[in-house]
């Protein structure tokens, strides 16, 4: 009895032991953001998978990006962004990068992006304090001289240059210009050559000095490490930083619902030649995240570069063409767009083809097509993820609600995105003046 | 293990044999799962180690880099026929059939499995590269063996007209960027102005030319599998000889490409209103220089060139040193953006200066254990990302190499002495070619 108590013994124990090591494989993983508290109140996530001993960290500082500047100051987030790049705290171009390599900090990026203000690394587990506190000099102890500023100043203007930007970044910019009017979102995302122009030492040190506080901070620690680690390294690191004031809190932008009168404008650019290209864009605010997931699995099966309806259509018309889809996912509002590069000829011939094809996407679109894209992003959120950089966002994207859009919700979707009174289209091409509305629209 | 479950409940004694079976079996299954092949995460991660890797019965190459951290599989089926065997004015053959032909047979079946894919040309190889379930690897290969079996070329007209009309946009393109349009022939710098100019020799190829190239070229090429992520080898090779994949014929052996008779110095100027200013130099090591000097060859000059130009000369908005695109790593390009109120004889110059410089300074050894200090930090990091893995692997197939080898851990511990004779000898015989843009607006 007693053998046999013990045999029963060492079963349980070798279960208790083994299953939850085997249950650990078996499990089809599912990546998950965790938040972390920490007494600093600094908005805190970890996403815990393990890495061996490298660790992704990530700062953003909400609404510190160009969308957000001043008018007077329009581009002064992407000034710093290669600034800081550059030169941490004071110390040389040279000497940043040997003090980042010792510290074992690899992939550093700073971005302006056009809300957030981005610093982003790589950095092995040991080192990641001293990686963050001299990260950290970046914002507390800039150590900018008037020289770094003017040469900075000085290479602004040639990403601005309108004869040398891409088809792409023209109609970008005027779209965005047009379904925004009186919002920021609207205005430019590389800034103005004429407000860069008057910024200052001061006052880049009084943008960074209100920008990158506590209240607009969040952290993003990708790793094998754990949520009381996380919570050490966080307590340990955002002393520098002045507590979090609720007034202080960089206000979102006041986004006013009223987009520009005009459906369609030109751009002429004289090198496009024998190509035009054709931007059709619709913004949509207060999207629920079915409702977002619904409008990538609409836009999926009709643009879908070798099957979508849209497509399958212009193949059949024989019209030459290279179109594809996005989307802009920025925090207030989202944009969805398509890009067509045609052959000029076919200019008339496509417009028309689009109008057809918006009225039709308006009031029906394929339940079957849509169900099978519908599938096809739940299998894709199966497919796991390449690489620990911006994980959060992926892991967010990912976990749209593809499961669980109602087939009336995707019809509901399909008519905003396809209204055509809100919809608004540019077109870039070697024609100095529209042909009339009539003519081009037929 | 032999018991009743009907006498499990009776008889306490068949219960305690029971036990002693079941630990055994849990004991089994903890050793089993600490074996690679059944996916240990916490395998060694050091990124020297060899990958393992075999040959099937019909000389298709597979090479894994197992990586269960975020459950994803990026696996490529790289087929070793590119632009290099493409006759100088069919330029474009491939592109037919890599983004035209292959992807009209695979996409619907693809997406139905929720694979997201994408097919990229070279002058080296075509591949397919998709980010899958590992589950669906068998499926993925089936799909990707019918593609190969056969082609029938449809659509060519609506192609032809489709990649002409992308030519043209990517001359007005290619303004905001140095080098977007040289990219595609910076290898061969002899072939540079014909892809450039590729819209008016897509128009002479007809389907007859495309359907011959397919059965020469492409029909029993060499073939690798790169598969980086969530599978261990003994079912990645399971699912290889379960699959489609084991019926396809015996392939060529894999020859690596000799680029040496392709490389003879060529200056070219390109002047028109879409470019910008710039210069590149494009050097060719050979293989046994590459081994031994590649990695630092980089490291060193981007080091170099930071002091001799930030600081000396404030002519440039940028510059970069770096392998050219996919290629085997032999080519080394050295890209120079000057700002643009400084003339471009000056930042010759400048360069010249400067090559005369890079093989005169004394290294200390220390410099080198620098380098190799980082690079064991980057390899660290690389295998944290599956793209940046797969394209070392990629590398090193082309080159005929394995992946431990092509680390180049050889690279950092260089005599300091051989690395100034080998940059003596780089700097004085005949680059490639030297690629001068030019912006010049209309007459």
């Amino acid at each position: 009895m007693s053998k046999n108590i013990k045999n029963i013994a060492c079963f349980v124990a070798a279960a208790l032991i083994s299953t939850p090591i085997l249950m650990k494989k078996a499990h089809n993983k599912t990546l998950e953001i965790c938040s972390v508290n920490n007494n600093m109140d600094i908005k805190t996530s970890l996403v815990n998978i393990n890495s061996g001993d490298i660790v992704y960290v990530k700062y953003r500082f909400k609404n510190a990006g160009v969308l957000h500047n001043d008018i007077s100051e329009h581009g002064i987030s992407l000034l710093i962004s290669r600034l800081l790049f550059n030169k941490i705290g004071g110390l040389s171009a040279e000497e940043t990068s040997e003090r980042l390599l010792d510290l074992e900090v690899r992939c550093f990026t700073v971005a302006a992006d056009e809300d957030d203000f981005v610093f982003s690394f790589f950095v092995t587990k040991s080192k990641i304090l001293d990686a963050m506190n001299f990260i950290s000099l970046a914002f507390s102890a800039p150590g900018f001289s008037h020289a770094d500023l003017e040469q900075v100043k000085r290479l602004y203007p040639v990403v601005l240059d309108p004869e040398m930007a891409s088809p792409g970044d023209l109609l970008l910019d005027k779209m965005l210009s047009m379904l925004y009017a009186d919002s920021v979102y609207g205005l430019s995302t590389t800034g103005s050559s004429q407000a860069i122009s008057c910024v200052t030492l001061k006052s880049l040190q009084e943008f960074m000095a209100n920008r990158f506080t506590r209240s607009n901070l969040e952290v993003i620690f990708v790793g094998k490490i754990s949520q009381f680690d996380t919570a050490g390294y966080l307590e340990a690191w955002g002393k520098w930083m002045p507590a979090a004031d609720p007034m202080a809190k960089v206000a979102a932008p006041t986004l006013s619902p009223s987009m520009s009168g005009e459906s369609v404008a030109l751009i002429t650019k004289s090198e496009m030649r024998a190509v035009a290209g054709v931007m059709t864009a619709i913004r949509l605010d207060d999207m629920t995240e079915q409702e977002e997931a619904a409008a990538h699995v609409i836009m999926s099966t009709v643009f879908d570069d070798k099957i979508g309806d849209f497509i399958n259509g212009l193949r059949a018309d024989g019209i030459t063409h290279n179109v594809f889809y996005h989307y802009l996912d920025r925090s207030w509002s989202k944009v969805f767009y398509w890009i067509a590069y045609i052959a000029k000829d076919d200019l008339q011939k496509y417009l028309a083809y689009t109008t057809r094809k918006i009225q039709e996407y308006f009031v029906k679109i394929d339940p079957g097509a849509l169900e099978e894209t519908r599938e096809f992003f739940v299998k894709t959120a199966d497919n796991g993820f390449e690489s620990l950089n911006d994980l959060d966002i992926k892991i967010k994207k990912a976990s749209l609600p593809f499961d669980e859009i109602p087939r009336n919700l995707l019809q509901k979707v399909a008519k905003k995105l396809f209204d055509p009174s809100r919809i608004r289209t540019v077109i870039v091409s070697d024609l100095n003046r529209l042909l009339s509305k009539h003519a081009l629209f037929r | 293990m032999r018991w009743n479950i009907i006498d499990f409940f009776r008889n306490m004694r068949s219960f305690g044999n029971f036990c002693v079976e079941g630990s055994r079996i849990f004991a089994g299954l903890l050793v089993l799962y600490s074996l690679p092949a059944f996916g240990n995460q916490e395998g060694g991660d050091d990124g020297v180690k060899e990958l393992p890797k075999c040959t099937l019965s019909n000389d298709v190459n597979v090479v894994l880099h197992e990586d269960f951290k975020m459950n994803c599989l990026l696996i490529g089926v790289v087929l070793h026929v590119g632009n290099q065997d493409v006759p100088p004015n069919k330029f474009g053959i491939i592109d037919i059939i890599a983004h035209n032909i292959i992807p009209a047979k695979m996409h619907d079946a693809l997406r139905r499995l929720g694979i997201t894919y994408e097919v990229c040309t070279g002058d080296f190889c075509v591949q397919i590269l998709a980010n899958i379930n590992p589950k669906r690897t068998k499926d993925f290969l089936d799909i990707i063996y019918s593609c190969l079996v056969g082609i029938s070329v449809e659509n060519l007209e609506s192609y032809r007209k489709y990649a002409a009309t992308l030519q043209q946009l990517m001359t007005c393109v290619a303004a905001n960027a140095l080098d977007y349009n040289i990219v595609a022939g910076v290898k061969f710098a002899n072939r540079y102005p014909r892809s450039f100019f590729s819209e008016k020799y897509m128009d002479a190829i007809s389907a007859q030319e495309v359907e011959n190239f397919y059965r020469t070229h492409f029909q029993a090429c060499p073939i690798s599998i790169i598969a980086c992520g969530a599978i261990g080898f003994k079912g990645l090779i399971k699912m290889l000889r379960g699959s489609s994949f084991s019926k396809l014929s015996k392939r060529r052996k894999y020859v690596v490409p000799d680029l040496q008779k392709l490389g003879s110095y060529r200056d070219i100027t390109l002047e028109n209103k879409h470019m910008r200013n710039g210069i590149i130099y494009g050097y060719l090591l050979d293989a046994e220089e590459n081994k031994q000097f590649g990695n630092v060859f980089n490291k060193l000059l981007a080091h170099e060139m930071f002091k001799h130009f930030k600081k000396t000369y404030p002519l440039i908005m940028g510059y970069e040193v770096t392998d050219a695109g996919i290629s085997n790593g032999r080519l080394k390009l050295v890209k120079l953006y000057p700002r643009s109120d400084v003339p471009l004889a000056s930042l010759e110059n400048a360069y010249r200066l400067f090559e005369k410089k890079a093989c005169s300074v004394e290294y200390a050894p220390e410099f080198f254990s620098k380098i190799a200090y980082e690079q064991s930090v980057t390899r660290r990091i690389f295998l944290t990302n599956l793209q940046e893995a797969y394209a070392a692997i990629l590398k090193a197939c082309l080159r005929g190499e394995n992946i431990a080898n092509s680390e180049a851990t050889k690279n950092s511990q260089a005599n300091p002495t051989e690395i100034k004779k080998f940059l003596g000898k780089v700097f004085n015989k005949e680059k490639i070619f030297k690629i001068t843009t030019k912006f010049k607006a209309d007459n």
